[in-house]
């Protein structure tokens, strides 16, 4: 009973913030989707750190933890930490391009700067096809959760549709507004929690040390360089410390962020904070999932994600562990909300409002992005009904897909003379290519050890080199041409 | 031109603690427990994070000035 009573606390929480939202917000889509560009320093470290830690972080990070060991530890906190930098590389001229030309989504910025509608359609559509799996990561984790706690007794679609419907009340009501002041409260309680979630299980187990010296003892494997089964070599390391560079940036609901600054300022503070909270907040959910292979010796596959619920069950009062795991329903909440919110902006603006009703009202938009954010959870719900792979296997391919859209990011922020075409042709070759070494018709042998996200990505670079080349040359010559047609 | 210098510095910087991340130079050691029972090089990582959170906090503060894009307006003239 106490622990519905504690989920319902926290999820009516969430829905008050969501009424204020939409009592401050102002009916235009600048607010709903970027709440008027206004963000301040403390809400945007929030937003952008609550916004990147999802399931993934709560339970893929501890299934991993479990199958790979310390390791994953080391890649996904300096990995993440160096994220900090795209807020300035990225982030700080997206934000000046937005502010000065007024843009709402990432297609927006990247169709003006070459001036291509095709691009803007190629970019948008990549965007939204590798950020439905990422989104559906999210419900998959909740009826997880949920699962768990009530030991079956809300099954675990049922469980995804009920925390979802939730979340989606407060995104539909306050957009941006709302999504960012949630982002503060769940930013608090993910760190709260995840370091109650330690102290619990390690306490139950004798203490962090003591567990970590059984586990050591029957799998030692989880503490050596290369993790379990030797997971990690130098060459897919160098290709993880890339993937997590190159495509956080660009999930939509990240690169939508470097929008809504207040100023500068506040990216400044995110960016430097950033890497202190990796070094300390990953350490939780990773040395959960390898305590676990003390009460859990023999979990395998998508299993294994579910160690963090499953080690709250065993080893805390059911109250305790339902408060943990509202950190957790925090976390996928933070991040699903936003993933929503971005592609619905997405949607409204690249889609409906350039190809359906150039002259919708301001009213029309944020009405039908509110209807986008309905209609895109129920995708999400569908995706989730039957989840394939392991959480950790989903994210890194929607990664990839996304990281291909890098090289035509830079292009639009610090490249002269790039045509139109080369991003074209750069993303749909680095998307081809992703599906040829996913299905094996491309030898895997061709990557050379390391990710294929590495030969992509060189080839995508490569493409866009060789296109500003091949401009410049053209433009020479018909410099030249001009020239000799028009003597002095 | 000083600018230009000390962004090409800054990047340096930047690079060198991406390489940093690659320890490969670990990769065939023992492994040492330490403190807690991790693995000791886990120490390593956390060094390295709270260095990169100097660097940055430092580069805000003396190269990524408010008003410009990237030091130069070069990407803005597509």
């Amino acid at each position: 009973m106490i622990s519905f009573f504690i989920i319902a606390l926290y999820l009516s929480v969430t829905v008050a913030v969501g009424i204020y939202g939409h009592h401050r917000g102002q009916k235009n889509p600048d607010d709903y989707f970027l709440a008027s560009r206004a963000v301040g320093p403390l809400v945007m470290l929030f937003t952008l750190t609550a916004t990147n830690f999802s399931a993934f972080f709560f339970l893929g990070f501890a299934g991993a933890g479990y199958r790979i060991g310390y390791s994953y530890y080391g890649i996904m906190s300096f990995g993440t930490a160096l994220v900090a930098l795209s807020f300035y590389f990225i982030g700080h001229k997206a934000w000046k391009l937005g502010k000065q030309h007024g843009y709402i989504t990432p297609p927006e910025l990247i169709g003006d700067r070459f001036r291509s509608r095709t691009l803007k359609v190629v970019f948008l559509a990549f965007m939204v096809i590798f950020t439905m799996p990422y989104l559906a990561i999210q419900p998959i984790g909740a009826g997880y959760l949920l699962s768990e706690l009530t030991g079956g007794a809300v099954p675990y679609f049922w469980g995804a549709v009920l925390l979802t419907s939730f979340m989606v009340l407060y995104v539909f009501l306050g957009g941006m507004r709302s999504v960012a002041l949630t982002d503060v409260i769940q930013g608090i309680l993910i760190v709260a929690l995840i370091v109650l979630a330690v102290s619990i299980i390690g306490g139950r187990l004798g203490g962090v040390a003591e567990a970590n010296e059984r586990v050591y003892e029957i799998k030692p494997e989880l503490f050596s360089r290369e993790g379990a089964g030797e997971f990690f070599t130098p060459r897919r390391w160098f290709s993880f410390m890339v993937l997590f560079l190159f495509a956080v940036p660009m999930f939509p609901h990240v690169f939508m962020r470097f929008f809504i600054p207040r100023s500068p300022s506040s990216l400044k503070l995110a960016a430097t904070l950033y890497p202190i909270v990796t070094a300390f907040l990953f350490f939780g959910p990773i040395l959960i999932g390898v305590m676990g292979h003390v009460t859990f010796p023999n979990l395998v596959g998508n299993d294994s994600d579910q160690i963090l619920p499953m080690m709250l069950a065993q080893h805390a009062p059911m109250w305790l562990a339902t408060l943990v795991m509202v950190g957790a329903l925090a976390a996928f909440m933070s991040t699903m909300d936003s993933q929503l919110l971005a592609l619905s902006s997405m949607l409204t603006r690249d889609v409906y409002l350039e190809f359906i009703d150039r002259g919708a009202s301001i009213e029309k938009q944020v009405k039908l992005g509110k209807v986008l954010v309905v209609a895109l959870l129920v995708v999400g719900l569908i995706i989730a009904y039957r989840p394939p792979d392991t959480i950790f296997d989903i994210a890194t391919e929607a990664f990839t897909g996304l990281a291909v859209l890098f090289p035509t990011t830079i292009a639009a922020l610090y490249l002269k003379k790039v045509p139109a075409w080369s991003c074209v042709l750069s993303i749909l070759t680095g998307q081809l290519l992703l599906i040829g070494f996913h299905y094996g018709v491309i030898p895997e042998g061709w990557s050379f050890g390391f990710l294929p996200l590495i030969p992509i990505l060189a080839v995508c670079f490569g493409i866009i080199v060789a296109g500003s080349m091949l401009a410049g040359m053209t433009e020479r010559l018909n410099d030249r041409t001009e020239g000799v047609g028009h003597p002095a | 031109m000083i600018r230009k210098s000390i962004r090409l510095a800054w990047t340096t910087i930047f690079v060198a603690m991406f390489l940093l991340s690659l320890d490969y130079w670990r990769w065939d050691e023992a492994v040492i427990i330490g403190l807690l029972g991790l693995p000791r090089w886990i120490n390593y990582f956390v060094l390295l994070q709270l260095v990169l959170a100097g660097a940055v906090f430092l580069f805000s503060r003396t190269y990524w000035k408010d008003t410009d894009g990237s030091g130069s307006e070069k990407g803005d003239d597509h």
